[in-house]
């Protein structure tokens, strides 16, 4: 027994060892970038779309917007990632673009949503006590609205780790390309140290933006939406 | 009528597709297949895993702790981890595994959750009126939390026909085959083919269901009334 | 009839209910009233063992409760609570008639008594069978939970803060709808509040409760008459001596056996009552027309001429108007007695400011625990 667990580690180790050395660094490290690049741009355009949405110029619309940001949302991410494929051509960028088109969705809604659920009779106190409209959104709204954009953001990097995984299909790299290879050339351990680190990168992300969630926003925002 | 023919004829996606019909039809037909079989096994099993962990409270951290962890895998990871499985391998038993085991966290969830939010002031006088603890979960419960549970079940539909394109990686024949195709022959026509139809069909299963949900759910339940 | 014997329940360390015994009688409206955390609700709970007892039982009908089974226990118990509790996914008609689906009365019958019980909880079956709950208002849900726990026809009936979530106008309708069907219906009631009012308004008896414990249970007459301690009287209000004023009638305090005398000799006649003795009663005045007066005969020892004593008797109550309406009425104008004239059979009486003032006082001025005849 001890020696079939000794041989089944010495074998696991010849297998992994050099995949895990060599393989997956360059590999990881491009998705992480991928990830972290898709999301903070799908941030930067996202949550200041949202909040522009629900002013009250175009607040009848949001309602709109949310159905179509829904529908978005039905679209399979295959289909996303290889429709970019025709227009913007194979490689890094057109795998960006596509990624942050995709991780903009969850981030609007939430956003759109968030402020939304703001009581009106709060906001309604605000002005009452004289403040203008954009202190309003910085000290009243944006701060109660703030847990929802943020499970949003959350949703949306988790999404996105994922979808980074078929960015490798149009030339994106990342730890897609260790899979698919070892899909085509049928080389379990390929694709398992490829999904098994994939998984544990989309795991890591989820608990750690819940335990930024928790202390940062559940700390100062006790309240529960 | 020719004219107009001829026009849509030069579209290149529009004449593939005719050209291609009958494989598109069959293509669909698989993916449907396979998503329909997934949700009606995802509906059986964790709708009783729900009402499982609602009875048993103590278990509902760790399942849907689990859950949360499974949604975060991505896909593409979690076919391939199947595949490399003994007992699963390339088909239809490692693609069901995966869409059965993605929709966990939105039925479960909403299960739970739609269970525990009936007012407790209901199930007070439901038990008050002489109701047995069945009859209070079956007669009471169950179609108060139903627009919660079926607003679930739609979420995992519509996330299951995104992630069956992915399993002609693993040997389905479906939609996703006109996209991994067209990739690797470099033929944005098939690509396009291949993700519109997904994308139509995936967006049109989430309109239905939402018709199917107005229809299902009780009239005393829903936010809309006719004024 | 309900017999609690010695129920009680504890809640790990906590007790709710320490050893409570009551019987409530065939028929009548116990009102169980006390602040909160008194165990009041507890008790009733207890009652269709939603919470079960710790130790003791409930008779009903001289039957021990713990040998039937729950469900079927309940269905004989109409249970109305505050937040109602229709179920928001049946209908209107689907929630009256849950109880006797449960007992399998056949639809042709449960139809029936489903326009039955909204014509006796005043909704028009018409209009409202058929909508769900969220389309009716806070006192229409309330009188279809009471519609909803009358439907099987249960002898008995608990009801919880029923009227409780409600605003007062809709509330007093509600109680008043109630307390005419209670006098058709007589069932065995249970009744919970915290509002002493409603209590002295809605029961035939009434049951104060502090700390898990009965403090008393009396008729609301003898409550207010003789409070058993400081507690209830603290409990009852300061505005106790109001409140007697609302629960007896005009014909509990008026004067039966006031001479009538005629107002061309009122003087003579005067003279001769006080000569035979009486003192200190009302004396009423008639002239030729049939107008009335009166006086106190106290007022005439002072050997004043009586056309400047005596006043108009130009109110008339019934005998069952409540004293409170007829304080109200003597205020209006500015009068200080009013004649109380009921059925040909029953003797006229007059209601005198001072009569009144003396009952309630002799009432009031005695101390916790002492007892007063009424």
């Amino acid at each position: 027994m001890s020696i079939t667990i000794a041989n089944f580690f010495s074998n696991f180790a010849e297998i992994y060892g050099p995949i895990f050395s060599e393989r997956i660094p360059p590999l990881l490290i491009q998705h992480i970038q991928l990830v972290f690049l898709a999301t903070g741009i799908a941030i930067l355009i996202g949550v200041p779309l949202g909040i522009f949405l629900t002013r009250p110029a175009l607040r009848k619309h949001s309602q709109k917007v949310l159905n179509f940001v829904n529908i978005g949302q039905a679209v399979p991410g295959l289909a996303l990632i290889a429709i970019f494929l025709p227009i913007l051509g194979i490689g890094y960028i057109p795998a960006v673009v596509a990624l942050v088109i995709y991780g903009l969705l969850p981030i609007v809604r939430n956003t759109i949503a968030g402020l939304e659920a703001v009581d009106d009779k709060v906001k309604e106190a605000a002005r009452g006590m004289g403040m203008y409209n954009n202190q309003v959104l910085w000290q009243i709204e944006f701060p109660l609205a703030f847990p929802v954009i943020m499970a949003g953001i959350k949703t949306s990097a988790v999404i996105t780790v994922g979808t980074a995984t078929l960015a490798a299909l149009i030339g994106g790299g990342g730890l897609g390309r260790l899979i698919f290879t070892g899909i085509s050339l049928f080389r379990p351990e390929f694709i398992l140290a490829g999904s098994g680190t994939a998984a544990v990168l989309a795991i890591i992300m989820e608990k750690g933006l819940s335990f930024f969630e928790r202390v940062v926003v559940k700390e100062r925002m006790p309240l529960d939406f | 009528m020719e004219f107009l023919r001829e026009i849509l004829w030069q579209v290149a996606p529009i004449r593939y597709f005719f050209e291609n019909i009958s494989r598109i039809i069959t293509y669909t037909q698989n993916h449907l297949e396979l998503t329909m079989v997934g949700v009606i096994l995802a509906i059986i099993l964790w709708v009783s895993v729900g009402i499982i962990i609602y009875r048993y409270p103590k278990l509902s951290h760790g399942v849907l702790g689990i859950a949360s962890i499974v949604m975060c895998i991505p896909s593409i990871a979690l076919y391939g981890i199947l595949l490399t499985l003994p007992g699963f391998g390339l088909g239809r038993t490692s693609a069901l595994t995966a869409l059965v085991l993605y929709a966990m966290l939105p039925i479960v969830r909403n299960v739970f959750v739609a269970l525990r939010s009936v007012d407790p002031s209901i199930l007070d006088a439901a038990k008050g009126m002489g109701m047995s603890k069945q009859e209070v979960l079956w007669e009471v419960q169950i179609p108060n939390a139903l627009p919660t549970i079926f607003a679930g079940v739609r979420v995992a539909l519509v996330m299951m026909v995104g992630i069956a394109t992915l399993a002609t990686y693993i040997g389905e024949q479906n939609l996703g085959r006109l996209i991994q195709h067209g990739i690797t022959r470099t033929h944005p026509t098939m690509i396009i083919v291949g993700a519109v139809v997904v994308s139509i069909i995936a967006i049109g299963i989430d309109l239905l269901m939402g018709l199917l949900g107005k229809h299902l759910i009780s009239k005393g339940l829903q936010l809309e009334e006719s004024k | 009839m309900i017999r609690l014997e010695g129920i009680g329940k504890e809640f790990g360390d906590f007790t709710a209910v320490k050893e409570l015994s009551l019987e409530i009688p065939e028929g009548k409206t116990c009102v169980m009233v006390g602040p909160s955390g008194c165990g009041k609700t507890t008790t009733m709970r207890m009652v269709n063992r939603l919470i079960e007892p710790t130790r003791g039982t409930v008779y009903i009908d001289d039957q021990d409760y713990k040998k039937k089974k729950v469900e079927i226990l309940r269905r004989d118990i109409g249970y109305v609570i505050q937040e109602v509790g229709l179920f928001p996914h049946r209908t209107i008609a689907e929630n009256i008639s849950t109880t006797p689906k449960l007992a399998g009365w056949d639809d042709k019958k449960i139809k029936k008594r489903v326009d039955e019980l909204l014509e006796i909880v005043e909704l028009n079956p018409e209009e409202n069978r058929n909508k769900f709950p969220r389309q009716l208002s806070g006192g229409q849900r309330q009188r279809v939970g009471l519609a909803r726990a009358m439907a099987a026809d249960p002898p008995v009936m608990l009801m919880d803060e029923p009227f409780a979530a409600v605003d007062p106008i809709t509330r007093e309708n509600l109680q008043n709808m109630f307390l005419r069907l209670q006098r058709k219906m007589k069932k065995t009631i249970i009744f919970v509040t915290h509002d002493i009012n409603e209590a002295i308004k809605m029961g035939d008896q009434i049951a104060i409760l502090k700390e898990g414990e009965l403090v008393q249970a009396d008729t609301p007459e003898e409550l207010l008459a003789n409070p058993k301690n400081q507690f209830v009287t603290d409990f009852i209000g300061v505005d106790r001596a109001i409140k007697i004023l609302d629960l007896f009638s005009t014909d509990e305090v008026m004067w039966t056996e006031a001479p009538v005398i005629s107002k061309k000799n009122m003087q003579e006649e005067a003279q001769k009552l006080i000569e035979k003795g009486e003192k200190g009663i009302p004396v009423i005045v008639e002239d030729e027309q049939g107008n009335k007066f009166w006086f106190d005969l106290d007022e005439l020892e002072s050997g004043q001429s009586l056309e400047e004593i005596i006043r108009p008797l130009e109110i008339t109550l019934e005998p069952t108007n409540s004293i409170k309406l007829a304080m109200a009425r003597m205020l209006e104008h500015n009068n200080d007695a009013v004649l109380i004239i009921g059925d040909d059979d029953e003797e006229p009486g007059i209601l005198t400011l001072k009569g009144i003032r003396n009952y309630v006082y002799r009432i009031c001025a005695s101390d916790p625990g002492e007892k007063v005849e009424i």
